[in-house]
């Protein structure tokens, strides 16, 4: 939600020039982000300085950004109140002769990134940004991510690139420490009251999420993908907003085709959407294709969607048709997950992990043993959630578009937490909601699979395998470091020329390509 | 949710630093639906780091997945 650039050790008298709080001397500058759900604002007692770049909150009149000078102590006051400001937020607090102090807040919506040379901390929530302070490859986050085996924390691809993890501190002055928090508490299953009514306690979550932020429904797209949670959020929207609501989705490739759209009309058609709905076809803007960010050699995260360019796609369409928010159903799946103890399915969920894979480099294996370290404690919001909500805000941000994550709100959060196993295994919370709309058994249970695994078996077979014979023969910093083994990369190569496409292990590749094109744009 | 159209004045004073009030009734909405008091937990790595499903929103493919029941 801002960039900046903080220079410890110099004025340090800050003030507000209309976009940004910049000192006298012109040392640092904090650039909040410009949209109507941003806000910032700052206190000083003449000797510290306390800025915060937030999310708005509902029925909260906009605060005036430029530095009010109060006491210390009403400095103290208003500082402890503000780290529990409970929408994603970034604090800054300098100090003459010390160190600055950067907190985020829990939900993390948005990322930042930091890095830091000559004395100077830099920060963004795009990573390119960042891209001069990129060293070398991190083997550890290599590794982890070759095997799709991620882990939240500090350490990202790139050596020299950190990023700030949900309530972590970063205190900069002559070195950079990330500091991690103590450990968020998460609640066991409770057993259910035989008349609790379990729908409207998530119908009312779901509201409550809605109405802490100040967010428009005519400016408000949101996904809906024919999956069940996107499905659950948008379909109560449209019923609490009728009429207002443009929606948005990728349409798949392969079996689900038919059903996903004859499921999305059926949504559409039955609930009281807006009339703007905006579906780009996988099959003609498929990931990796030569007209994709990422692959024309843009400095992209390697953290943004993997299915680049028909996001890209998408979300162009929803930006020219006035959209300035998106609402997603990221962190629906964590929110009714099971736990290995409750049930196989989890193991068999990652049976698919493996560090068998031929294409992985010595260093990549060896580092592997260290994968766990220094990784961030649990988090207020699912590890695995947080790391697709960075996935998301990077290319949203980029064109003016502000995400939003209801099953990211606390409340969401604990309920599902809370339910028994029967209210989380298959969905059921979802598909029982959807139901009691009702909508139908093929909109609720549906048969075939939607999903995108036709379409990265098309895009490695008829892009990847090229992009890959292309780094065999150009190189890549992937093998000069020896996180890949190009030998293993070229004999899978071949295979896959021989042998059927297995979406569990084929499908990695995808990784390879962008962890390929990420290091060639950030490190050459 | 707020609706207001229109811009409001900025607000200067410190109460705008203080986190918005709890939504009056949360609290008691969940706590009728059970019986058994919360227990607190910290979750281990794989908790918070298992793929959930085969393929879904949490992995690197987005994948729309609706598994067959």
């Amino acid at each position: 939600m801002l960039t900046l650039r903080l220079t410890p050790y110099t004025s340090l008298r800050w003030a507000w020039n209309g976009t940004a709080y910049t000192t006298d001397d012109h040392a640092s500058e904090i650039r909040p982000y410009q949209h109507p759900l941003v806000e910032q604002l700052a206190i000083s007692d003449t000797h510290r300085t306390m800025l915060i770049v937030r999310e708005r909150a509902a029925d909260r009149p906009i605060c005036a950004p430029q530095v009010r000078a109060v006491t210390p102590a009403e400095y103290d006051q208003a500082t402890d109140a503000a780290r529990r400001w409970p929408l994603d937020y970034v604090m800054i607090e300098t100090r003459p002769h010390h160190p600055v102090r950067i907190t985020a807040g829990a939900p993390r919506t948005t990322p930042l990134y930091l890095a830091h040379s000559d004395g100077v901390l830099h920060g963004s929530w795009e990573m390119a940004d960042l891209r001069s302070f990129a060293t070398a490859l991190s083997p550890k986050e290599t590794a982890r991510l070759l095997i799709y085996r991620p882990r939240y924390g500090a350490e990202t691809l790139f050596t020299g690139i950190h990023r700030l993890t949900e309530r972590a501190v970063a205190t900069f002055g002559g070195a950079l420490d990330l500091h991690y928090p103590e450990p968020a508490l998460h609640i066991r299953p409770r057993a259910l009251a035989e008349d609790g009514g379990v729908l409207a306690a998530f119908t009312e979550a779901i509201d409550n999420a809605f109405d802490r932020r100040p967010f428009r429904p005519d400016t408000t797209a949101f996904h809906l993908t024919g999956g069940f949670d996107s499905g659950t959020i948008a379909t109560w929207a449209a019923h609490r907003w009728p009429g207002q609501l443009s929606t948005g989705a990728l349409l798949v490739i392969g079996a689900g085709r038919k059903q996903q759209l004859r499921r999305r009309k059926q949504l559409r058609d039955d609930l009281p959407f807006g009339e703007r709905d905006f579906l780009v076809d996988c099959q003609h803007y498929p990931p990796l294709h030569p007209n994709c960010a990422r692959v024309r050699g843009d400095v992209i995260s390697p953290y943004e969607e993997p299915l680049h360019y028909p996001f890209a796609q998408l979300t162009a369409q929803l930006v020219s048709n006035g959209a300035r928010a998106l609402v997603t159903g990221l962190g629906g799946d964590e929110m009714v997950a099971l736990s290995a103890e409750e049930s196989d399915a989890v193991a068999l969920a990652n049976a698919h992990i493996t560090e068998k894979l031929p294409w992985l480099g010595g260093r990549a294996r060896a580092a592997l043993e260290f994968s766990e370290d220094a990784i961030a404690p649990p988090a207020v919001v699912n590890s695995m959630t947080l790391l697709s909500l960075e996935t998301t805000a990077p290319p949203l941000l980029r064109v003016g578009v502000w995400p939003l994550h209801p099953f990211t709100d606390p409340d969401m959060i604990r309920l599902g937490e809370e339910l028994p196993m029967h209210w989380r295994e298959f969905k059921s919370l979802q598909r029982r909601q959807l139901a009691s709309l009702g909508l139908s058994e093929d909109v609720t249970n549906p048969v075939e699979r939607e999903s995108f695994v036709w379409l990265v078996e098309h895009s490695l077979k008829t892009y990847g395998v090229p992009l890959m014979r292309g780094m065999l023969a150009q190189g890549s910093p992937l093998f000069d470091a020896g996180l890949v083994d190009p030998d293993g990369l070229a004999g899978t190569l071949d295979e896959l020329g021989r042998q059927p496409y297995d979406e569990e292990y084929h499908a990695k590749l995808l990784q390879v390509i962008d962890l390929h094109l990420a290091a060639q744009a950030f490190l050459s | 949710m707020s609706t207001r159209d229109q811009e409001p004045r900025p607000y200067t004073g410190l109460p705008d630093f203080h986190p918005p009030m709890p939504h009056p009734n949360l609290t008691s909405a969940h706590d009728r639906l059970f019986t058994s008091p919360a227990q607190y937990g910290v979750q281990t790595t794989m908790e918070r780091h298992d793929s959930k499903k085969r393929s879904g929103s949490s992995d690197g493919a987005h994948t729309y997945d609706t598994p067959i029941t």
